[in-house]
């Protein structure tokens, strides 16, 4: 009888004692998928006792799902997260800095000192402990079509023949002259994004939230002029307006050829560099009272699940995925995105990518810290919507500047009262 | 009792309503009790009372929205019947182009929502689009589709039509063939021409049918999301935003989930009110 405990005993024990750390990450699929996949398939070579299941979830329901995930207590072990809800996610988080000193050998001073003040911002809560670690990290840069500048004529900064950024007027001129030496209906591509909006009128010295994040778009008089400026643009053909009254894609009116300029951002490279008739390369963002580029992306981070074991093995593996010169750079290579860390160069094998890693680190080392600051806020999390929507009907002629700008104080008043303050 | 029960055929139902109660009852329940209460999905729900009911009256947006499906209704719900109802009086007899066509026009409804509407979005595009690049050719003037308010809303009605026609059409078939020919023979000895066949004898005869698509067709618009959602987000500007994509932007797009609640509250109040007056029409006629 003993004996037959004893065998029963070791059968149960053998699996917990060999078995793998079963550990599900939810990702967004596409490239991000493929870029995991590619760096939890080198991390089996190392943690063979580490099985890591991705699950794609689509963008679109991506955070009410994960709400839904940590409301039934269900949450995922690990999960990438979207820059504007990073801060909401931030108490269910582990802290990875408990780990950083056995994980990597260094410090988490060292770790948060080694990213872009505009990353660092990101990872590190209130009371210093890191969160999480950098993946999919963008800034927003200009794309150009090199055909449409070449015929112009028109340099182009950095690698068009051009150092220094344009100014804004600059910028006006390369578009109009770009647009009627190529003979095309438009000069420039934008997204309908409330961020995109905001780099427009924080480069010519507008704040959509100041520091203490106060709405002021109606109160700066400056503010409504660029708002003008901005919708002449549409007037003018100058900006495509399907883009934001339709929301059309822009990538189909820069790769169709009609624009010469994309106000995208280095997650534009793989789609880019598919394209085989025509030849894009990335430039700086125009420089006005301030030059300055918006981040954005993807976090990744691990929840506290309340098992020890798979939170450790997960801990061990965001930080071995996030780290420059780790799995990292398996990332970066397979997804052609620019790396989070300052001088941190990737052997893309591509040398439009290092233009890409230069043109945006030069941007982000240049921000402000205000820009990463305001936006790293809930205001700013639900204010984009309405700032889509109100905009969007003033580009569509449905809406005068005015009213919009009075709807956005109202949704902007009822967004604080929900909130219980300013945060 | 138990085979009191059995008799009764009460107890081979109660499976069905079991899982109603489950999966439908409580959650239209819970719709109204967490309309009481603002949520946004981490924060533990707080209750506010009638505060997302009084928000409610000074949102122009939702209101807005309740006008814009109103009018998908005006336009959208009599395409919806006339054109699948002209369609079932072309196919409904069993022919071979009449099976293929029918195959056709019923192959939209199976595609995903998703897929395409988006590739509506394409060939409706205003300077990329295959629409108006025939349009041009042709000599027409490109139409803005979807940058201006009546046009998209027309566009929405065109893609719902196209995606709903052969669910409806094969109703109006089922419809059509279950009618006696006796009644046909009649009619057709008695002198009348083919307009009065169908008014008096085939139109009136299909009055199921009719309710049946009338309420499916009322009850996609009103739960209809992904086509406007895809075709134009609810632009430009508001025109296209209907009161079902209003209440998930509220809900997880600012994670208002407890307005969202209430919105759906008396979007669902509205909804009941315009179908069951439409059934009542339809049946009175």
């Amino acid at each position: 009888m003993k004996r037959w405990w004893t065998f029963l005993v070791v059968l149960l024990a053998v699996p917990l004692v060999f078995g793998a750390i079963k550990l599900t990450l939810w990702c967004g699929g596409g490239t991000e998928r493929r870029g995991l996949e590619a760096a939890i398939a080198e991390y089996k070579k190392i943690r063979p006792d580490v099985e890591i299941e991705l699950i794609d979830v689509p963008y679109a329901q991506f955070d009410q799902k994960l709400r839904l995930a940590i409301l039934s207590g269900d949450m995922p072990d690990l999960a990438t997260i979207t820059y504007p809800y990073a801060p909401g996610y931030m108490k269910y988080m582990l802290d990875l800095s408990l780990y950083v000193k056995e994980v990597l050998g260094i410090t988490p001073q060292e770790f948060a000192d080694s990213m872009y003040d505009v990353v660092k911002m990101r990872v590190v809560d209130e009371k210093g402990a890191i969160r999480y670690v950098p993946l999919h990290f963008t800034m927003q840069c200009l794309w150009v079509n090199v055909d449409y500048f070449k015929k112009a004529g028109v340099p182009y900064p950095p690698f068009g023949g051009r150092t220094e950024p344009w100014t804004w007027e600059e910028f006006m001129d390369v578009l109009k002259k770009v647009k009627a030496a190529n003979n095309i209906p438009y000069a420039l591509s934008m997204q309908r994004t409330a961020e995109r909006l905001f780099a427009y009128l924080a480069i010519r010295g507008v704040k959509t939230l100041d520091e203490q994040l106060n709405f002021t778009l109606d109160r700066d008089p400056k503010a409504k002029q660029l708002l003008q400026d901005f919708v002449n643009m549409f007037k003018e053909n100058i900006m495509v307006p399907a883009e934001w009254i339709a929301a059309q894609d822009p990538n189909m009116a820069l790769i169709g050829g009609l624009t010469a300029v994309l106000w995208g951002g280095s997650w534009n490279t793989l789609d880019l560099l598919r394209v085989t008739d025509k030849k894009f390369a990335p430039a700086y963002l125009p420089k006005d009272v301030y030059w300055l580029s918006l981040e954005g992306g993807r976090l990744f981070g691990a929840f506290k699940t309340g098992n020890k074991t798979r939170e450790k093995a997960a801990a061990e593996f965001a930080l071995w995925v996030g780290w420059k010169g780790k799995g990292y750079d398996i990332y970066l290579k397979t997804t052609y995105h620019m790396s989070a860390y300052k001088n941190h160069k990737v052997d893309y094998g591509n040398p439009i990518m290092d233009q890409v890693q230069e043109v945006c680190g030069k941007l982000a080392e240049a921000t402000p810290k205000w820009v990463a600051d305001v936006r790293n806020s809930e205001i700013w999390s639900r204010l984009q919507t309405p700032i889509n929507n109100q905009m969007s009907a003033v580009v569509a002629g449905q809406m005068s500047l005015d009213e919009a700008l009075k709807n956005l104080r109202n949704e902007y008043e009822r967004i604080v009262k929900e909130l219980g303050g300013k945060r | 009792m138990i085979r009191k029960l059995v008799r009764s055929r009460f107890l081979f139902v109660v499976p069905s309503l079991i899982f109603l109660a489950i999966f439908v009852l409580f959650p239209i329940i819970d719709i109204f009790r967490m309309s009481f209460y603002q949520w946004d999905l981490l924060t533990p729900p707080m209750f506010v009372g009638f505060e997302n009911f009084r928000m409610m009256l000074d949102d122009k947006w939702f209101w807005n929205s309740i006008l814009v499906s109103l009018k998908l209704l005006v336009v959208s719900v009599p395409l919806t019947f006339f054109v699948p109802l002209g369609l079932a009086l072309a196919l409904y007899k069993e022919t071979t182009s009449s099976k293929i066509l029918r195959a056709l026009f019923y192959w939209p409804y199976m595609m995903p929502a998703i897929a395409g509407t988006t590739m509506w979005k394409w060939i409706l595009s205003y300077d990329l689009g295959i629409l108006n690049y025939i349009m041009k050719t042709l000599g027409f003037k490109p139409v803005a589709w979807l940058l201006k308010p009546t046009p998209a809303l027309v566009a929405v009605s065109l893609v719902r039509l196209w995606g709903l026609t052969g669910l409806l059409m094969m109703m109006f078939i089922t419809g059509l063939q279950n009618i006696s020919s006796e009644y046909y023979e009649a009619a057709m000895i008695d002198g009348a021409n083919k307009w009065q066949i169908f008014w008096h004898v085939t139109f009136p005869l299909l009055k199921n049918t009719n309710v049946l698509v009338l309420t499916t067709s009322i009850a996609h618009l009103f739960r209809d999301f992904a086509v406007i959602y895809a075709l134009t987000g609810g632009g430009p500007g508001y025109s296209t935003m209907v009161t079902p994509l209003y209440i998930y932007n509220s809900a997880f797009t600012q994670f208002r989930i407890g307005y969202a609640y209430a919105m759906s509250v008396v979007f669902l109040l509205i909804s009941l009110m315009i179908t069951v007056f439409s059934i009542r029409a339809r049946e009175a006629r």
